[in-house]
């Protein structure tokens, strides 16, 4: 904005503006003078075709001689924008006769058969004390054919008054209710033949407490003459903003600030110093526009429900682009609000649409018109619904209320009531715009229809319960009892003293079994036979030896070899006297006999699988 | 000779198909009762897509809300229960369950859509700090096999190898082949036990929480006096780090952390 704005200023040179009725205006070229300056009054006729010209006569004014009675003249011809404008002038130059105020009275001109009157001017002549001083600057010479002949002329550095450049700031109005609109315009005046460049914004505008909205103003401004207290000065405008209070109170309207470079125009006679000079001559100025205040006023009570804040003159009209459809399609309904006033933050109107309707939030199209004095435009809310059931139904009638401060109440506007008939009975709701996967663009996919995969919720961790562990060792465990087994059948299929050994109990208790059964059937021989197979088979197993064939000595022999206890082989001695007796002499034994060897076999059974084992 | 190995192709085929059998019952486990469950929860869903479809949201989250009382959930099933709540305005439930749809669907796009969806109407945007390579992999592992059904499975192949290790110590199962399916089943029978009891001593993600209130409020300490080191908004998934009874120390996607009250927040 800033650079633009530099750029736009670089261009502000006088020139006249486009032509549009005839137009007189008297100006003088200072309003205040010295004693020692000299006062040019100029009259100035501007026009299309101004036609016959007389001259007029100049204002005599008491405190001024004039210093020539023939006016110099001058005639210019612009063409603006292909408007050809003329402009003729005349001018007389007066010197003060003495200090105090003088007055220009007004003109009389006569163009073609016209009679036109000039403002009178006021002239103020003070001591020449009093005037500011021009300084200049020795040394310089920038007057090429001064120095050239040895005539310097010292150049003139002339300081701009704050009168000769300044910003004006025109607000609408001082005094408003919260939310109207408040036409800010500022205007930039500086004296003609003042040439400004390089204009910027110093910082950023603030309007705290309002709403801004910018107007448009030319981007190529063309100075307009404008005559301020008799004398002119090109005006062009700045920046125009729309401002609108958002709160009751005193607000203030920070100034606009600009920086830019000016030159005044030069008093030398000179032209080569004229033109040499004049990079040399832009001095920076800052300027500033006073700040604006205004009184924001709250809003009177008693508004209408549907008011939500809207201030301005306003219309509002409602469509709808069917009354009759399907079931699922879709429904719009534009509501339009055409007015003056803050536009931006115009609410959507409340509009709730009958139950069986699906509303979506509204697209919202604002339409704004900067150019004039005051933010025109057009909003525009459009509700998209779609009927989810048939029947007849009606659209609400849509209420809008707002503040007209031009006539100090609230005003409603009103869109009518519509009928609505939806037929057909699909309920498929339609997408407004999809992804090109088929998704909708701003909404979330549709339901899914098949359940999928059920997998249960909540269940502890496996770390924390005991199967996962027991299903890891309990195959182990087998693979070990396998094992084992493996290798006792396979021990037991190659290792004879091993397999004998395993089997030395199992064997002796079978023949001990038998000897029982034997002793009760009677057979006392038998019985004694089988004992005695039970106790030399129970030793032949465990010593791995042949146990068939051996006398009583060799038997004690190898008893003792195997380290026996002698008492047990006495023991094995009796018991087997005793099973001979028995199988010899069987009518000799007794009853009790039969009992006492069967427990003194079993008992030497055990002991001496104790003392074998033992000694292993 | 030839019949030695037709007795031992005998006992292989056996330990196969024991094995095979114990490995099914190990997966279907209580399948009667699940079964049943299973019947029910699909009824239930279907009838609260009707809801949904219908516009009825509220009677939809509370059919799907009857399913997951029986134990039970699906993709669909929390998909469909996001929808339900994104249509209710519930932002916060909306990321919830369609966070928890995309763990079992991690695929699916609509899940995707829809998460992104929600994730625009999220006021909060934090940085993420980077997964880590192997957590990606859990994650993608874990989103394909479940934990369970990962130590189930490992179970199963431990039973076989078991199987086929007895069948060697008896004396069949001793050829080439058996050598080498022994070495794949070990392998990768303790491959999956590994990863199924790792990822459930240490899960693939990271113990979640959504923020459901509007607003809530993060303290520097568990205490309503303590300093306010943020303001996090509904739908914001976070870390859970610490449950207490009435404060969870979270952790935001940014990894900075502090205390919230327990009402602000859902697990996911």
């Amino acid at each position: 904005m800033r650079k633009l704005f530099g750029i736009l200023l670089l261009s502000f040179y006088p020139t006249y503006l486009a032509a549009q009725d005839m137009t007189v205006i008297a100006s003088v070229n200072e309003t205040t003078i010295g004693t020692e300056e000299t006062l040019t009054y100029t009259i100035e006729i501007r026009g299309a075709n101004p036609g016959v010209i007389q001259t007029p006569s100049p204002p005599r004014p008491e405190g001024l001689t004039i210093l020539q009675t023939v006016p110099g003249t001058q005639r210019n011809v612009s063409i603006t924008n292909g408007v050809v404008e003329q402009s003729y002038g005349f001018n007389w130059s007066y010197r003060p006769l003495g200090e105090g105020k003088v007055e220009l009275g007004q003109v009389s001109v006569r163009v073609g058969s016209t009679n036109y009157l000039t403002e009178s001017i006021a002239v103020t002549i003070v001591p020449q004390s009093q005037r500011p001083k021009r300084t200049t600057r020795p040394g310089l010479r920038l007057d090429p054919f001064s120095a050239l002949f040895n005539t310097p002329e010292p150049e003139e550095d002339l300081e701009p008054d704050p009168g000769d450049i300044f910003i004006r700031v025109i607000s609408s109005r001082q005094s408003v209710v919260q939310n109207e609109q408040v036409t800010i315009e500022y205007q930039l005046f500086f004296r003609e033949g003042i040439q400004l460049r390089q204009s910027r914004l110093t910082d950023s505008w603030d309007a705290e407490g309002f709403w801004r909205e910018e107007l448009d103003v030319e981007t190529r401004p063309i100075p307009q003459i404008v005559v301020e207290n008799g004398v002119r000065f090109n005006k062009i405008v700045l920046k125009r903003a729309a401002v609108f209070p958002t709160r009751a109170g005193t607000l203030t309207v920070d100034p606009l600030r600009i920086e830019s470079e000016a030159v005044l125009p030069s008093r030398s006679r000179d032209p080569f110093q004229q033109l040499f000079s004049l990079r040399s001559r832009f001095r920076p100025v800052e300027l500033a526009s006073p700040p604006v205040v205004i009184e924001s006023l709250a809003l009177p009570g008693q508004a209408p429900a549907s008011f939500s804040g809207a201030v301005g003159q306003y219309r509002m009209t409602s469509v709808v682009d069917r009354t009759e459809l399907d079931v699922g399609e879709s429904l719009q309904l534009v509501i339009r609000i055409s007015g003056t006033g803050n536009l931006a933050t115009l609410d959507a109107p409340v509009f709730e649409p009958p139950a069986a309707f699906e509303l979506y939030d509204p697209q919202i199209k604002t339409n704004l018109t900067r150019s004039g004095r005051y933010l025109s435009g057009t909003k525009t809310f459009t509700f998209v619904m779609v009927p989810r059931s048939n029947g007849s139904f009606e659209l609400p009638a849509v209420e809008f209320s707002y503040f007209d401060p031009e006539g100090a109440r609230y005003r409603t506007d009103y869109a009518a009531a519509t009928p609505i008939r939806v037929t057909g009975s699909n309920a498929d709701p339609i997408a407004i715009a999809a992804t090109a996967a088929g998704l909708p663009v701003d909404d979330v996919a549709p339901p899914m229809d098949q359940a999928g995969v059920w997998v249960r919720l909540g269940a502890p961790a496996l770390h924390g319960e005991t199967w996962p562990y027991v299903a890891l060792l309990l195959p182990l465990i087998i693979l070990g009892a396998v094992f084992l087994v493996q290798r006792h059948h396979n021990r037991l299929g190659m290792d004879v003293t091993y397999a004998r050994k395993r089997r030395a109990h199992p064997l002796a208790r079978k023949h001990l079994k038998e000897a029982r059964r034997l002793k009760t059937i009677g057979e006392t021989a038998s019985f004694f036979g089988e004992v005695e197979r039970a106790v030399l088979g129970f030793i032949g197993n465990r010593l791995n030896i042949s146990e068939r064939g051996l006398t009583r000595t060799q038997l004690d022999s190898v008893l003792e070899a195997a380290s026996l206890d002698p008492a047990l082989r006495l023991r094995l001695k009796n018991l087997l006297d005793a099973c001979d007796r028995g199988r010899f002499a069987p009518a000799s034994v007794r009853s009790a006999d039969l009992s006492e060897a069967y427990d003194d076999a079993a008992n030497f059974i055990v002991s001496l699988n104790s003392a074998f084992t033992a000694k292993a | 000779m030839i019949a030695k190995h037709t007795h031992d192709d005998f006992l292989c085929k056996r330990g196969i198909l024991i094995a095979c059998l114990t490995a099914i019952l190990a997966y279907v486990g209580d399948s009667g009762t699940v079964f049943a469950q299973i019947a029910e929860a699909t009824q239930v869903f279907d009838e609260g897509t009707r809801y949904l479809e219908d516009g009825h949201f509220r009677e939809a989250v509370a059919a799907y809300d009857v399913a997951e009382r029986l134990g039970l959930g699906s993709g669909a099933l929390f998909y469909n229960r996001g929808v339900a709540h994104y249509r209710l305005e519930g932002i916060g439930q909306a990321v919830r369950y369609f966070v928890r749809a995309s763990r079992l669907l991690p695929d699916d796009p609509w899940i995707q859509h829809n998460l992104d969806i929600v994730a625009g109407r999220i006021i909060d945007r934090f940085s993420e700090l980077p997964t880590p390579v192997w957590k990606r992999l859990q994650q993608g592992l874990i989103s394909h096999l479940s934990v369970q059904a990962l130590i189930k499975a490992g179970l199963g192949l431990y039973f076989l190898f078991i199987t086929l290790l007895i069948m060697k110590v008896r004396g069949s199962g001793q050829g080439r082949w058996f050598r080498r399916a022994r070495t794949a089943l070990a392998v990768i029978a303790l491959s999956f036990l590994l990863v199924g009891f790792s990822s459930s001593i240490w899960p693939a993600y990271p113990t979640q929480a959504v923020i459901l209130a509007r607003e809530v409020s993060i303290h520097e300490q568990p205490d309503a006096d303590a300093a306010v080191t943020l303001i996090v908004h509904e739908g914001l998934v976070v870390s859970t780090v610490t449950r207490g009874e009435d404060w969870v120390l979270i952790q935001l996607p940014n990894g900075a952390r502090g205390w919230v009250t327990a009402e602000g927040l859902a697990e996911i």
